[in-house]
């Protein structure tokens, strides 16, 4: 495949991540009792990790299919990660987030978590990077 | 550039990888990483609960000051040990034990190389076991199945079977955990500290059994000493030169404060309990058992692979597997042995560290003193790239007895001093004592023209 084409593709999927994941942090300060500022400070790390990474995607120059996907791969990771660290914490109670405000961050937070496993399986699948980059 | 795309050692000659993962080779240039992939190498080495607790023990012997600038220190000298010894193996594409053999020697590099892998790697097994069992009881403190003993014991097989197979899919379990290790742990430290009284409170508390911010910086560069010293297995994958000893310098400066902080900070708050436990009481025991179980058993999988790497490079007739399971099996019944006499208690882990902050950093010494002073300035090796040599039909001696001296008195006056003045580091005497006698004896030698080996071992074509 050509790999300014994985490249445009990749770097999309991970500016939406990224949004999802600024989006994921917001919900959870918007309907934490406690702590919100933890939730500020999540959403804009995570999201601007994510978005650098997809930055340097998009300006990796001449790459090769392989250089794209091992660059994909490290972002994919971040996002995945970042999703499983908001799926397991923000069930804590002292943040007191309930109800349906709880299940749609978890419900984002997972369908994150599995879209990144997704795209880390696809990237490898199109590109043959490593996994364990 | 030729002969590394085949594989081949310096000398040109290509070599089968008889031992796997290149153990005695050069890396090839193919095989190269980037400073980011290594950096997340070492990342997924540093997120474990193992580090928490080791910042958690500190909180018995010093305050929130003390255990802030002992983590500081005790990171940054690690940080440039670290980058010394990984230079070396990046710009030789060799492992710490093929860098040994000459400073101390074939049968030097190979008693080091049991001494830091075989024995340490494998201890590390049986701490990181026991402490898979402390954080399971801090999650469940009710069940049967994680009391501290029984946990270790189950745990401990588990993670030996997975040695056993060789399941190698667990590593990527480290790239899963990494990032969302580092926004999970100051996320509940941050909670924690808020609950527990604030900071206030934080720097008024006073450790139970004070000591000295030197027994800190000790144990901070004791407990990450034997990864310090190993850099070069990484680095020696650099594409750069600089790439993987600059990964290690951040990765260790920049990260493993903020882990020794968290549990240091946490336990002084609320002695007697652990991170793990108030993070369970916070309700966030689904963050510690993804943290706790699925980053603890990656690393500890590897402890154990690097162990029997060792021991397979000291006595090559005994099969891989054969170390592992032997290793395991041994180490499982340390882990219960630890859990039955200190239970959650993290003594065990503080003696652990200074241990190893005794005997290691001499071989550190040595390494840097030979790389950096006695071979381009007494022995006129200028280039970096070629002051070494290595591949079939290299000549070394069989015991480089500077080198040798150098790790033996350093290790005893690393132990011995401590005791007499506590204020003195053991780590940072043994890593000095471990540089400066071996470039003194090595001085001596070359001047006095006194042969510095003593026989000689020709290496073959396996690269043994």
């Amino acid at each position: 495949m050509n790999p300014e084409e994985l490249k445009r593709r990749y770097t999309t999927y991970k500016a939406l991540a990224g949004l999802l994941l600024f989006v994921v942090g917001l919900a959870a300060f918007a309907s934490a009792d406690s702590y919100r500022s933890h939730f500020i400070v999540a959403a804009v790390v995570t999201s601007v990790l994510v978005w650098l990474n997809s930055l340097r995607l998009s300006n990796c120059r001449n790459c090769s299919e392989r250089r794209v996907g091992e660059i994909a791969v490290q972002g994919g990771w971040l996002w995945t990660s970042f999703s499983l660290a908001y799926a397991s914490i923000v069930p804590a109670k002292i943040y007191g987030i309930e109800g349906a405000a709880l299940a749609l961050v978890e419900a984002i937070s997972v369908a994150l978590l599995l879209g990144g496993a997704y795209f880390l399986l696809r990237v490898k699948k199109e590109t043959g990077a490593a996994l364990t980059i | 550039m030729g002969e590394d795309e085949k594989g081949a050692p310096r000398n040109g000659q290509e070599v089968k990888d008889y031992y796997g993962d290149y153990a005695t080779l050069r890396v090839p240039e193919h095989e190269k990483r980037t400073f980011l992939n290594q950096l997340m190498v070492f990342l997924g080495v540093l997120a474990v609960w193992a580090a928490v607790f080791g910042g958690a023990s500190m909180a018995n012997y010093l305050d929130a000051r003390g255990i802030l600038i002992a983590s500081i220190l005790g990171s940054i000298a690690l940080g440039v040990i670290a980058f010394l010894t990984g230079l070396i193996g990046s710009y030789n594409g060799v492992s710490t034990y093929v860098i040994l053999r000459h400073s101390m020697g074939r049968f030097g590099s190979i008693a080091a190389g049991i001494v830091i892998s075989g024995i340490s790697a494998a201890l590390w097994f049986a701490f990181e076991t026991w402490l898979f069992g402390v954080i399971l009881n801090g999650v469940f403190p009710e069940s049967f199945l994680a009391r501290v003993e029984v946990a270790a014991a189950w745990g401990g097989i588990l993670m030996m079977t997975t040695a056993l197979i060789g399941y190698r899919g667990l590593a990527a379990l480290s790239y899963l955990i990494v990032p969302a290790w580092f926004l999970i742990i100051p996320l509940a430290l941050a909670a924690s500290i808020s609950l527990k009284g604030g900071w206030d409170r934080l720097f008024a508390a006073t450790p139970p059994e004070p000591a000295g911010l030197a027994a800190g910086i000790t144990f901070v560069i004791g407990l990450y000493i034997v990864g310090a010293t190993i850099a070069p297995d990484i680095t020696r994958f650099s594409r750069r030169p600089i790439d993987g000893p600059l990964a290690w310098f951040v990765h260790v400066v920049f990260f493993m404060p903020i882990i020794l902080i968290a549990g240091g900070w946490l336990q002084l708050l609320a002695p007697g309990s652990n991170l793990a436990a108030e993070m369970t009481a916070m309700g966030m025991g689904l963050a510690v058992l993804v943290t706790g179980i699925l980053g603890q058993w990656s690393t500890n999988d590897n402890n154990l692979y690097s162990a029997s790497l060792a021991w397979v490079n000291a006595v090559p007739k005994v099969k891989r597997w054969v170390w592992v399971a032997v290793l395991g099996v041994a180490g499982t019944i340390v882990a219960v042995a630890i859990a039955l006499g200190y239970g959650i208690s993290l003594e065990a882990l503080f003696a652990f560290g200074t241990l190893l902050g005794t005997f290691i950093p001499p071989i550190a010494g040595v390494m840097i003193a030979d790389y950096y002073i006695v071979q381009p300035l007494l022995l006129g090796r200028r280039d970096p790239r070629t002051r070494y040599s290595f591949g079939p039909g290299t000549v070394y001696g069989a015991i480089r007895w500077p080198g040798i001296l150098g790790w033996a008195v350093g290790s005893a006056l690393a132990y011995w001093l401590p005791q007499q003045y506590a204020q003195i580091p053991g780590a940072v005497v043994g890593l000095f004592t471990g540089l400066i006698l071996h470039t003194l004896l090595m001085a001596l030698s070359v001047k006095a023209r006194i042969p510095y080996d003593v026989g000689k071992w020709v290496e073959t074509e396996t690269g043994w």
